[in-house]
Formats: structure tokens, sequence, C-alpha cells
């Protein structure tokens, strides 16, 4: 069964977005048993440095049970950095998250680095 | 506004987290001047840690029901009555109107008994570019090819990439495996005299809500592999039960391919 994440239980930290030019970042996010996987979009007309992002993963007693970065660009696991170069409104990331059995996901927290 | 219609609006906004007491009790005063013995009950409810676990389920049965009224009964002296509403309370407002949870319960309570509040909640979430066309693929067997009015290419990506033209074929691509997910496969032709670098493909999948749902940016056309013209086969999975109101086809320079020393 799919369980979507409510939007409160995603968290953001805005004032370190706004370092990177990020506008606004929408994010959807959903566990299937032990499969979470967040889908999202940067909001912003530029960047100003390349950067990753990196997800933390917390159960319902609110203990962090995953961090990782966003998953790579491309064939094979060279990068994945989002670059001014190559970015654009609404540039898409994502993270593929495997959980230990009868992890809860409770929230999650997504940061640029 | 009714007390349940207040609530489910303080439940749903940003400030509210199940595991911070003291800014969930600021934010529950304003619900004090509305029903005051109310307010109280739904505080309790915080402390016994009833919206926590609903976090924590994918539905909410009889058994979690019953489990979290006899908790409010035995630690905290409720009387059946009010241990029952605060519990449904809990539930309809956070777990089926906050987290979409299905509420699978007998109370005699009104699960739904907030119905001005939560139609304007989720009015104000649907965004403006809802698109009419939205598909459910459920109407598509495995391998049927999906209507061409959700395929969407960005032209000027492509311009900049220095392709000419591009052909994309869509379809069904839900396997076996893909039990509580969907898959749409992408298979694609592009015409270019020359990429000015390998770029990749990203597939980008928006419900009726112009949400993205899912994601790929794994295919990749290598610039020496590309005389003339090169084909490609990429696909994309979101979750079961959206409906897709489009699907967004657009070439990147790979990123791999810039590099800047520090």
């Amino acid at each position: 069964m799919i369980k979507k994440l409510s939007s409160n239980q995603i968290i953001r930290i805005t004032d370190i977005e706004k370092r990177y030019g990020i506008d606004d970042m929408r994010i959807y996010a959903y566990q299937c048993g032990r499969y979470c996987n967040v889908v999202g979009e940067i909001i912003a007309n530029e960047i100003s440095n390349a950067f990753s992002l990196s997800c933390s993963v917390y159960d319902h007693a609110g203990d962090i049970v995953e961090s990782l970065e966003n998953d790579y660009y491309g064939d094979t696991i060279v990068t994945s950095s989002i670059k001014p170069e190559v970015f654009f409104d609404r540039y898409p990331f994502k993270f593929s998250i495997f959980l230990d059995k009868g992890v809860k996901v409770s929230k999650i927290r997504i940061v640029p680095n | 506004m009714s007390f349940e219609d207040s609530l489910l609006e303080i439940l749903s906004s940003s400030d509210f987290d199940v595991f911070d007491r003291k800014c969930f009790e600021n934010i529950l005063d304003y619900l004090r001047s509305i029903n005051r013995l109310y307010a109280n009950l739904i505080m309790l409810a915080f402390d016994a840690g009833v919206f926590r676990d609903i976090s924590a389920q994918f539905e909410l049965d009889q058994e979690f029901f019953n489990e979290h009224i006899q908790c409010l009964k035995k630690d905290y002296g409720l009387t059946a009555g009010n241990a029952e509403w605060t519990v449904n309370a809990c539930c309809t407002t956070y777990g089926a109107n906050v987290l979409m949870l299905d509420c699978v319960y007998n109370t005699k309570f009104n699960k739904l008994d907030i119905g001005t509040s939560k139609t304007s909640i989720v009015d104000s979430r649907i965004n403006t570019n809802y698109s009419v066309d939205a598909i459910n693929m459920s109407d598509y067997s495995k391998g049927a090819k999906l209507p061409k009015s959700i395929v969407h290419r960005v032209i000027e990506a492509e311009k900049i990439n220095n392709i000419d033209d591009m052909t994309l074929t869509v379809s069904n691509g839900k396997s076996i495996f893909d039990e509580f997910e969907e898959t749409i496969k992408v298979v694609g032709e592009i015409t270019s005299s020359g990429l000015p670098s390998n770029i990749l493909i990203y597939l980008m999948v928006y419900n009726n809500s112009n949400e993205l749902i899912g994601a790929s940016f794994r295919t990749k056309i290598e610039k020496e592999e590309c005389k003339g013209f090169a084909s490609f086969t990429s696909s994309v999975s979101f979750p079961e039960g959206e409906l897709v109101s489009k699907i967004v086809i657009r070439p990147v320079r790979d990123p791999s391919t810039i590099w800047k020393w520090k």
C-alpha cells in the first residue's frame, strides 16, 4: 500500500535554499513498503552555484534512519550535482530510499549542500 | 467556522509537527476560543500520542480506533463518549483529510462532519493548470499506446542541443513487478546534424494537480553515437492511482561533461 507524505512531513530550510538562488521547491514523497520515493522540482530562474541535495529520513520515534544524496543524473554514478550550466526552472530531482524492515517514515528533511 | 473545520486548518498547516508539543499548544489556543472542552480533548490526544501514531499508519482500522479510545479512558480518565469523539476527530481531520488515510472503523460520530472545510482546503491545493485531458493508466492495458495529447516536448531545449526533430511513442510499460506503481515507457528517435555534447533525456510525469509525480534522467545519448540520428528507450515510474496530465520529454546536456577545477 502506498502512503503519501503530507506537506508538513517534509522539512525544508529555506534560508539555505536562498543561498543557492532557490525560490521554492515542490516535493512529492511516498512510502511503499520498504521503499520511500521522493521526487521534486526546484523553482528558480537560475542558480548561483552547483549543489546537490541531501535527504534525512526519520521514523516515528523521531530517530534518523537514513541519509542520502539525490539520485545521479546519467547512466552511471557520475554526478548528483545540479549545475547552473544545465539548470532550468522546475528542475527535477529524486531520491530512491530503501528502508530497513518495519520502518515507517514520519518525516523527511531535504537540504541543498 | 466549526471546531472541526478550524482544527483541520491547523493540522494542515506547515507549523504542525507531531513531535512539537509547545508549538501545538500555542496554535491550539485559537481553538480554545471556539470550544474549550474540545480543544482540551485534542490536547490530551496529542499528549497520548494519537497524532504521532496516526502518522505511522497506512490506514486507521477498528483495532487502532479502539486501542486509542481505551488509552484515553484508562490513562486520562475520559468518558467513553469523549474518548470516542476525540479519537474520531483526530482520525477524521489529521488521518483522513491531511494524510489521506482510509478510516475503516465504525463510530457513532459522523466521520465526514467537516464538509465545508474539506472542500476549501482541497480546492486551494489544486493548481490552476489542471488538465481536463488527464488519463487514468488503468484504462490502458500493458503495451497500449498513450494519447499524444499528454506528450510534451521542449522545443527550446531541443534547439539548444542542436536537435532538429524528435519522434516519440509513449505507452503503458507496467510490468508484473510494479505492484503499486505505474510505468510509462518512452521510445524515441532524434535527428541532429551533430550533438554539441553528450545529452540526457529527462522524463517528467505530472498528475492532474500539476505535481511532479515521477522523473527519470538516466538515458544518455553519446555525442559520438549520433550520426544524423539516434534512438533511445526510457521509462519512468510513479505511484498507482494518480491521474496523468502530461509527460515532458526534455533533452539536457549531460551534467557530467561539465567540470570546473577549483
